[in-house]
């Protein structure tokens, strides 16, 4: 038998019992089977037992393969997340050609992945299900997702609106996690490291699959926990006070021109149980459980929470505070689906989703003693809670084959997110007027009006202070602490049907036109529309014409958020605020060529060119969201990938990209090139493996305010509005290495080590929306690190 | 032993040939990104000493380009309390800077939405450091001489600039006006008594020297109108800042 045919290739798990090999597409294009009903139809949504790199789901909502999906896919399967060393899902999309993974917001609070250069722009799925949090369109990619847990990523770069509805604007990331396919038997893992990019690490993963009644019952469950003191981070200048974000006024910031790094950092730590519980193949539960701690030292760019407090002797010494935050997901699905013939299908899907978001405390500035004023001394701190933030939804799925080619994909889906007792926490710094507590005839002006503010706290309790009119409740502690509503209660309920289908004319060419309507109460209807060409020219080559759009709903911060809080940290909210919408043309040429020609295996070419067009963008001006202005993208991406006989591989990538926009003209703080490559090689009959991992970064700008004006305020640098520059961020190259022991003990055991950023270049990210106000620097980030882990498969 | 499907047997030239053509056709597309570039700018403005607009009056903010002067924007200075109404009891004043229309009132003009920024205030006792216009503006203003402030007539609709306030040169990085302040300087010090304290306060290790030119920004000090024969005796309004549409990042 030669292995090198995809035709004949047994798929993982072909072997096991209830698990039928692959058969052969159209054009003798290989598509695994499915496991549950008949093996030769085709099986909507997630199909656990898939794991080969040239099969897709999420491209179609169906089986198909990255070849013929209608759109620019990558799939990256556990094998390669393994063999590459990849840590979190961030990870893996920054070797996907067209993303860039990840890019931290200006507060170093989110770590998320862009598409086609644009933050936020990106559908996060799990399993299938919507977990992009609702709140700012957002979802970090870091180490909440247990990456030993992930059987497949496969991204789609482009809208996928039509398919997937909300989040969908330039791309579609869907993690699927492992199943009892995955693993027979119990599985640990430990490990270890450190090094100034993740101080003193440590792993433990824990997992077992196992089947009962001949397959009927499967389990698979993993839990898993990541530790680490953080990443020394040294910015260039320490800012001491500077302005809030808009609404509040711009003004000076102060500067102290002297480098520093961040040596304070607690422990982190990320922990989450994984799992499905499969009955009868067609009944599955899916659920990731995760909790997290993630320490920050770090605010408004360069505002080092390192600071200084006077004691009570009158000496002033060093102080240090952290930010505390906490955006763990949870999410569980009930699904259950069913073949009732070979040309039809159907699944039902019932999942409900939790976010947290916990910051507490949030600092935007460390205490600091000043001379003359006490306005600093103990910081400017404050706290952000959403203690309920759900989502519940249903999704109805199903596929139909139809006489003259065509094959239907059709469904519903009805959701709800829902918002409760979203507060902030903060100290009362300017003054509040609160009429219930005057009093008339004092002496005093501010007793007689009821004006607090600074010196003067309210009585603790709930107050209603008056803000142009407006009654503004709030709820006093002690020393002027309040809370207050930060973002007002919401329910939005979303209805959506979709139709799509795949129309093959004659054995080359497939149309897949497709239609979805979406409708929320809260923005209204959204029609989108999607349609590819897809011509197998010969062999295995393909050419793709693809036409697609998306859209981002609005953002509940920006229609939602408190603008009357006596808080100096807020927005100003827009409660009409439309959706954003994206469309796009691409074209693209794949090919699999050399199959088995002299030592090739494969060899895999990918080429692309992408039009997306952003329209009604939202933008925060002067603290105000307003939908405002569009932006053009010009994308090509290609990867080229060579898989040798003796398990060796090559792979390089990369996209170039070019975004305007009507607003502030080209895109400049991300890089218009990125390429990627990397390679590995099987030593000593695959016991051990080498391999390298390298990307290289273009330059980027970023609009700061410069800190070494020369102007002096109280001692400090002080730099204004008008003292802009437009920093550039140099290109850099990321390098990984890394070492695999395997295939030990009986196939046991293995062991592997990896250095990242192993050249550590001092790098930074410039601000993620080109703001030149609240990111007054760019975004340290962390140096090298290295990670060791071992593996026991014990039965 | 490999099943063969029949297809695979075909020999791979049709499909180089395609492949070729294909690549071909796909690395000509980026040429598309040379066309229908947006080029308009980013102005940032420190300005003080400038009083609140008087009544039927406004500030225009135009830009001298090498074809002519081109209209930024119309602004307005209103004090926040005074002329707003904000509550004086907890709301400090301030002069904000409002983007101003013909036909409007006062309130509407008021309006958050129209607020560009304020005039500079500084209050460090209570840690207020307020200032900073930000205007962003479709005029592509990467070849700009410098910026005009005019006293314009509210609702007149003569949209050249009437008589100037102030006026920045404008200079990549650095503002043109340092030469003069650092000739200035100079001369002052020549001029002086060693012996005098303000020899010691301002010559020497203290003379006042330019700072650093920027990158990325055209760079302006306003000097008010009309200007002096003397540039040692102008009086500066304020700074200002133009970020280009440049894209400078590409290698």
């Amino acid at each position: 038998m030669d292995e090198l045919d995809p035709v004949e290739t047994p798929a993982p798990g072909a072997t096991r019992p209830g698990v039928r090999p692959p058969v052969a597409g159209p054009a003798g294009t290989a598509i695994p089977a499915p496991n549950a009903g008949d093996a030769a139809a085709p099986v909507i949504l997630e199909d656990f037992e898939i794991d080969d790199r040239d099969a897709v789901l999420s491209a179609a909502r169906r089986r198909t393969t990255v070849q013929r999906a209608p759109g620019i896919v990558t799939v990256i399967t556990a094998e390669e997340i393994a063999r590459r060393g990849h840590r979190t899902v961030n990870d893996v999309l920054r070797t996907v050609p067209g993303f860039e993974g990840g890019r931290y917001e200006s507060n170093g609070w989110f770590n998320e992945s862009t598409a086609r250069g644009q933050p936020r722009t990106l559908l996060i799925l799990i399993n299938g299900v919507n977990v992009t949090e609702p709140i700012r369109n957002s979802f970090s990619l870091d180490r909440k997702i247990p990456i030993r847990a992930v059987k497949r990523v496969e991204v789609t770069s482009g809208p996928g609106g039509v398919l997937w509805g909300s989040n969908a604007l330039l791309g579609v990331v869907n993690i699927i996690l492992k199943d009892q396919a995955d693993l027979d038997g119990l599985e640990t893992v430990v490990g270890g490291g450190g090094g100034p990019g993740a101080q003193d690490a440590a792993l433990g993963h824990l997992a077992y699959g196992g089947a009962w009644l001949n397959g009927k019952i499967r389990l698979y469950t993993a839990l898993d926990l990541y530790t680490d003191r953080g990443s020394v981070l040294e910015v260039d200048a320490v800012k001491v006070l500077g302005v809030l974000p808009a609404p509040e006024a711009d003004g000076k910031t102060l500067y102290e021109n002297r480098r520093l790094s961040t040596d304070h950092n607690s422990r982190d730590f990320w922990a989450a149980s994984v799992g499905r519980l499969t009955f009868f193949d067609e009944l599955s539960l899916d659920w990731l459980v995760q909790f997290e701690q993630d320490h920050r030292q770090i605010a408004t760019g360069g505002a080092i929470l390192e600071g200084t407090r006077a004691g009570t002797d009158g000496t002033v010494g060093p102080t240090r505070v952290e930010t505390l935050g906490d955006d763990a997901v949870q999410t569980a699905s009930l699904a259950w689906r069913h073949r009732f013939s070979e040309r039809f299908g159907f699944a039902a899907k019932a999942y409900g989703v939790r976010w947290t978001v916990d910051e507490d405390p949030f600092w935007a500035f460390p205490p600091r003693a000043l001379a003359g004023t006490d306005a600093l001394a103990e910081g400017i701190g404050l706290a952000l809670e959403v203690p309920s933030l759900y989502r519940f939804g249903l999704n109805l799925d199903a596929d139909l084959e139809l006489p003259a080619g065509h094959h239907l994909v059709f469904g519903g889906e009805f959701f709800q997110d829902r918002m409760r007792n979203a507060v902030r926490r903060d100290t009362l710094r300017g003054r509040a007027r609160i009429p219930d507590l005057a009093e008339p005839g004092a002496d005093d002006p501010a007793v007689a009006e009821g004006v607090f503010g600074p010196g003067r706290c309210p009585p603790a309790g709930r107050q209603v202070a008056d803000i142009d009119g407006r009654a503004v409740p709030a709820t006093f502690g002690d020393d002027c602490r309040f809370e207050e509503t930060l973002l007002f209660d919401t329910t939005r309920t979303v209805s959506a049907l979709y139709l799509a289908d795949q129309w093959s004319l004659g054995e080359r060419v497939t149309l897949q036109p497709g239609v979805r309507l979406q409708y929320s109460g809260d923005y209204g209807l959204v029609p989108l529309f999607a349609g590819a060409l897809i011509w197998n020219v010969v062999d295995k080559v393909y050419l793709k014409l693809n036409y697609a759009e998306g859209f981002r709903p609005p953002e509940f911060q920006a229609g939602r958020i408190n603008p009357y809080g006596l808080s100096s940290v807020s927005y100003q909210s827009d409660p009409d605020i439309g959706v954003e919408r994206s469309r796009a043309g691409e074209v693209e040429l794949n090919a699999i060529l050399l199959e088995g020609r002299g030592p090739l295996r494969q060899l895999f070419l990918r080429a692309d060119y992408g039009y997306s067009l952003l329209s009604d963008l939202v933008r925060n001006v002067g603290g105000r969201f307003t939908n405002s202005g569009q932006r053009d993208i010009h994308s090509v991406e290609f990867l080229v990938r060579a898989d040798f006989a003796g398990d060796h591989g090559l792979w390089i990538g990369g996209h170039h990209m070019r975004a305007e926009d009507s607003v502030f003209g080209p895109v400049r703080n991300f890089p218009n090139w990125v390429f990627t490559s990397g390679g590995h090689v099987s030593l000593l009959s695959g016991h051990l493996e080498l391999s390298a991992l390298a990307t290289l970064i273009g330059p980027q700008e970023d609009a700061n305010r410069a800190a070494d004006t020369g102007a002096k305020l109280a001692g400090f640098d002080a730099a204004d509005a008008s003292d802009i520059e437009v920093d550039r961020v140099d290109a850099y190259v990321l390098l990984r290495l890394g070492v695999r022991v395997q295939k030990l003990w009986h196939d046991r055991l293995w062991i592997s080590a990896f250095v990242y950023n192993a050249a550590s270049p001092t790098r930074s990210d410039p601000d993620f929306f080109f703001d030149d106000r609240v990111t007054s620097r760019p975004q340290p980030r962390e140096g090298w690190s290295a990670l060791g882990q071992l593996g026991v498969k014990w039965f | 032993m490999r099943a063969h499907a029949p297809h695979r047997r075909r020999p791979l030239r049709p499909a180089l040939r395609h492949l070729v053509t294909g690549l071909a056709l796909v690395s000509l597309a980026p040429l598309i990104g040379c066309v229908d570039v947006f080029r308009g700018a980013v102005v940032q403005l420190n300005l003080a000493g400038l009083s609140p607009s008087a009544a039927g009056e406004h500030l225009g903010l135009y830009a001298a380009l090498p074809g002519g002067v081109a209209p930024v924007v119309r602004l307005k200075v209103l004090r926040r309390v005074a002329d707003c109404g904000a509550d004086a009891r907890v709301t400090p004043e301030r002069l904000m800077v409002q983007r101003y229309d013909d036909g409007l009132d006062l309130a509407a003009l008021c309006d958050a939405e129209r607020n560009l920024g304020n005039l500079d205030q500084l209050d460090l006792a209570n840690a207020s450091l307020v200032g900073g216009i930000r205007v962003d503006t479709a005029v592509d203003l990467r070849d700009a001489e410098a910026l005009l402030l005019t006293r314009q007539v509210d609702g007149a609709a003569d949209p050249r600039p009437g008589p100037l306030v102030a006026r920045a040169a404008l200079a990549a990085g650095l503002s043109p006006r340092w030469t003069d302040k650092v000739a200035c300087a100079e001369a002052f010090c020549a001029a002086i008594d060693p012996e005098d304290p303000l020899f010691a306060s301002n010559c020497g290790d203290n003379l006042v020297q330019a700072p650093r030119a920027r990158r990325g920004v055209l760079a302006g000090i306003f000097v008010r109108a009309p200007e002096s024969e003397d540039p040692c005796a102008a009086v500066e309004l304020g700074r200002a800042a133009v970020v280009p549409a440049e894209d400078d990042a590409w290698l």
